[in-house]
């Protein structure tokens, strides 16, 4: 009958082993298999048992819940929906009721909210244009020139530092890779025109090696040495400043010697100097210079 | 005219202007309008940076001697002439002007906001839009 209705023709022992093998759960679906004399045949003992559910663990589920809730903080951008869209369907075919959750539950995870930043809204834009190679028109503030200016850019990465966005890619403009802060970007509009890919362009260098996103100009990558005084030195070996940060020697006052390998930016500077007396950098002398 | 549904972007396109504080930025060709961005940054010359206001009978005109356009909308600065308060000498303000269709041709087009200006108003004379430099829009 079976080999009637698949067109297929299958060995008595090929169905014995496959039924084995879904009640014994090693494709992990533990299907309540029974026999049935009346009926001369196999069926499911539980009737709401299906091969085309997912079978997910708690643990994995819990996981899923809180991947939504984090992804629900960047409100209003439609990845967001188009996640929890995912993952409803994946709770309906568990049959778990997330749309009507524990009254006491709440996003137990807050982080701060970038979806407050300005020119955050055109994050999924801009997302979107670097994944299917569009270039993009935008107006630009710039905030040191105080002067406008009309941007064409071709978007390779967008890159968050310290909780603000900034979308990077070959500027016409400039005809070179350009960084651009979201917060100054005005009505940008997606082109019709064709992708420039600069093959100078090096990801690791904006993602790995830079600390922040303005490089300091000149200056390659290159070993920092710091020192960090007491109580603050605990800050940073538990919240390391970049990967590449090592601790060099704990001294007996409590003082702690870092390194750190990167190319210097002006946010580097910046978060520096805001640890005034604290923070003390012995290479290399140019920045030692800049920090005193 | 056959309307064009598509719509086009001239970037930064040439223009003479004696206006140092206003920036024409972009001119799209929208398909039932044209849209005009532009930017303004607040000078020292008042003490909190003075006000912005773009006038009602702000029209544009395609050269030479076309008809002359006038502007039926605005966006991010009032339309009717009201003034828009500037917060300090270093505040900034994007906007945009929206005029008729125009042809989808080469031409040149002033943006005028007042004739036989003294100097101070948003007038931008013989902006270039050369099919050639269009963008299309996606």
């Amino acid at each position: 009958m079976l080999e009637e209705k698949l067109d297929k023709s299958f060995s008595v022992s090929q169905v014995q082993k496959d039924i084995k093998g879904l009640k014994e759960g090693a494709m992990g679906l533990k299907a309540p298999i029974k026999f049935s004399k009346s009926q001369n045949g196999y069926y499911y003992q539980d009737p709401d048992f299906s091969i085309k559910t997912v079978p997910l663990s708690e643990d994995e589920l819990q996981s899923l819940h809180q991947a939504a809730d984090l992804l629900k903080i960047f409100s209003g951008s439609r990845l967001s929906q188009y996640f929890n869209d995912a993952v409803h369907k994946i709770e309906a075919a568990l049959r778990v009721d997330y749309d009507q959750p524990d009254a006491n539950r709440y996003p137990i995870i807050d982080i701060e909210r970038p979806s407050a930043h300005k020119g955050f809204q055109y994050f999924e834009l801009l997302v979107e244009a670097a994944q299917k190679q569009n270039p993009v028109s935008f107006v630009y503030y710039c905030y040191e020139e105080r002067k406008f200016g009309a941007v064409i850019l071709h978007t390779y990465m967008l890159k968050e530092f310290h909780n603000c966005w900034y979308v990077i890619g070959y500027s016409e403009n400039h005809k070179e890779v350009r960084v651009f802060g979201l917060d100054r970007i005005y009505d940008p509009m997606v082109l019709n025109r064709k992708f420039i890919e600069d093959k100078k362009f090096n990801p690791d260098f904006y993602s790995k090696d830079l600390y922040g996103v303005l490089p300091l100009q000149g200056q390659e990558k290159q070993r920092i040495v710091f020192t960090v005084f007491s109580k603050l030195g605990n800050l940073f070996v538990a919240n390391p400043i970049h990967h590449s940060q090592k601790i060099i020697k704990y001294h007996e006052s409590g003082t702690i010697d870092f390194e750190i390998e990167v190319v210097p930016t002006l946010e580097l500077l910046q978060d520096f100097l805001k640890y005034g007396s604290q923070l003390f950098v012995s290479e290399p002398a140019w920045l030692k210079k800049e920090i005193l | 005219m056959v309307k064009s549904l598509a719509k086009y972007l001239f970037s930064a396109p040439g223009h003479k202007t004696q206006c140092t504080q206003v920036q024409l930025l972009r001119v799209i060709l929208e398909g039932d309008f044209t849209r005009v961005d532009m930017g303004c940054q607040a000078t020292s010359y008042y003490t909190k940076g003075g006000w912005i206001r773009i006038a009602e009978t702000t029209f544009i005109q395609v050269l030479p001697a076309g008809m002359k356009l006038k502007m039926i909308g605005t966006e991010n600065i009032p339309k009717d002439g009201t003034k828009h308060e500037l917060k300090s000498t270093k505040d900034w303000l994007y906007f945009s002007l929206f005029f008729p269709a125009i042809p989808f041709k080469t031409c040149k087009v002033n943006l005028i906001e007042k004739e036989n200006s003294t100097g101070n108003d948003f007038n931008f004379y013989d902006i270039e839009l050369k099919i050639s430099e269009a963008i299309k829009l996606l």
